[in-house]
């Protein structure tokens, strides 16, 4: 399958919340501000940095100190594929009152329209991505969506990707 | 432009109370220093012996404490010695033992207690048994506490009063009641604690589901300028956001959508307050944040 064709069954792309209508849209700046240069570029398959990876006997419980975020966004034609560990401070969000600590969805699109996004746990030892579409800022609605971010994850390299949105129902 | 917005609000106080308790009545040895995980784990031991009320009080702290998100601080020294060799802190209350076992500096309890008073700004209970009652009162009736008492930094409690664990749990809790004032796009708030959010290390979640805009709406629709529990709960009625919830009550999510009612079935609508009382706010900050969440 193509890259083309993936980036249409993802997409459209949203602006941030833009499938969840129902909530409160508005990003505060904070929440905007680019952290994208900060984060692994998993465009290219491989084990992201930093090496924050779960073991084998923590696929079960996937803990969330050892979460990324991802996001997949179109920029001036290209295809962005991002990581960052949930954990990373937001300086300037701990600055001011009413300030998210740390970073967000928003700040890998630095609060532009993104095609799809949500956690992921990486286990070096198996080689598996466990991921899952839990963003209410870009996350999937779709059936469609969902398979062709399972399938993106797959494309760019990851050969073995395990779906873990309903992870904690098992717990 | 962005940071020159966002570093306007740095002078901040946060809404905390330190209280500290030096007392060697604890059922500990070898230690100079308590933490609060630590006494927490002590008030749970019986072997207090006649140091029931020292109990009490730590007990009574860790939970005011636990139910304020731990915004309450406390830590206990074994003797006044190891009081001024720990790391400072702005001290709002000390509890304060007259009587050691065991100190090796040779001062008497008179002059630490002027040395505490005079080095920090807290306010000092001195809190001892009934027999030292008669010597403590005849002590701090010394000219040198005058200005103190005064100031209504010293207070004489007996340990052998119920009242007196009481009597500073008020205390403390007017202190934390007050509030935390604060600047919030640029308008003066007060946060003041309730079951929603303690303070402004909490305020990006109601930021967060309501809106900047929305909160400072609903504050001057009501002529307020404090956030509290009532204005909270006005701003989540008023609120025109929803979420979602499953039949079975195993799901709450912050859209209605395919891939939801695929697993879950059909979802109904829950209005902002109703969901605000069913779960509360943290669980509907993380539903909006993540998409969905598991309720059981």
């Amino acid at each position: 399958m193509s890259i083309e064709i993936l980036i249409e069954q993802m997409g459209p792309e949203t602006k941030p919340f833009g499938r969840k209508p129902e909530v409160n849209q508005i990003v505060p700046d904070e929440e905007k501000i680019d952290f994208s240069e900060q984060a692994f570029n998993a465009i290219k398959d491989g084990s992201p940095e930093p090496k924050i990876y779960i073991q084998l006997d923590e696929v079960e419980k996937l803990p969330k100190d050892k979460m990324f975020i991802w996001l997949v966004y179109l920029k001036t034609g290209d295809v962005y594929f991002k990581m960052i560990p949930d954990n990373t401070e937001n300086p300037e969000g701990k600055k001011i009152v009413g300030g998210r600590r740390n970073v967000c969805h928003t700040n890998l699109s630095a609060g532009e329209k993104a095609l799809q996004g949500g956690e992921c746990w990486w286990c070096e030892d198996s080689k598996t991505m466990y991921v899952n579409r839990k963003s209410g800022r870009y996350g999937a609605i779709t059936k469609a969506q969902w398979d062709a971010v399972l399938k993106f994850f797959e494309f760019v390299g990851y050969e073995k990707v395990v779906d873990s949105n309903f992870i904690e129902w098992n717990n | 432009m962005i940071s020159q917005e966002l570093t306007k609000h740095k002078n901040k106080k946060m809404a905390t109370v330190n209280f500290g308790i030096i007392d060697d009545g604890y059922p500990v040895t070898g230690k100079t220093k308590l933490e609060f995980d630590e006494i927490q784990q002590l008030t749970s031991v019986d072997e207090w012996d006649i140091e029931t009320s020292l109990r009490d009080l730590n007990m009574q702290l860790i939970l005011k404490s636990i139910h304020w998100k731990k915004r309450i601080h406390l830590n206990a020294f074994y003797n006044p010695e190891f009081f001024f060799t720990a790391e400072k802190r702005k001290w709002d209350f000390l509890a304060f033992d007259w009587e050691y076992k065991m100190q090796q500096s040779g001062k008497s309890s008179e002059v630490y207690l002027l040395e505490i008073l005079e080095t920090t700004r807290a306010k000092v209970f001195v809190f001892s048994g009934w027999e030292t009652e008669d010597h403590i009162s005849s002590m701090i009736s010394d000219s040198v506490f005058d200005r103190y008492k005064k100031a209504n930094r010293l207070e004489l409690l007996r340990k052998s009063e119920d009242r007196s664990v009481v009597k500073m749990l008020e205390k403390v809790t007017f202190l934390f009641e007050k509030g935390e004032e604060v600047v919030f796009e640029n308008v003066p708030l007060i946060i003041k604690p309730s079951k929603h959010i303690v303070d402004s290390e909490d305020f990006w979640v109601l930021k967060s589901l309501i809106g900047a805009d929305n909160i400072l709406s609903v504050l001057k629709e009501m002529n307020s300028n404090t956030v509290d529990e009532g204005t909270i709960q006005f701003m989540f009625e008023k609120s025109r956001y929803n979420f979602f919830i499953d039949n079975h009550k195993s799901i709450l999510s912050a859209s209605n959508n395919q891939l939801i009612n695929e697993k879950f079935g059909e979802l109904k609508a829950l209005s902002m307050i109703d969901a605000l009382n069913i779960f509360g706010i943290e669980k509907l900050e993380e539903t909006k944040e993540k998409g969905y969440s598991k309720i059981k």
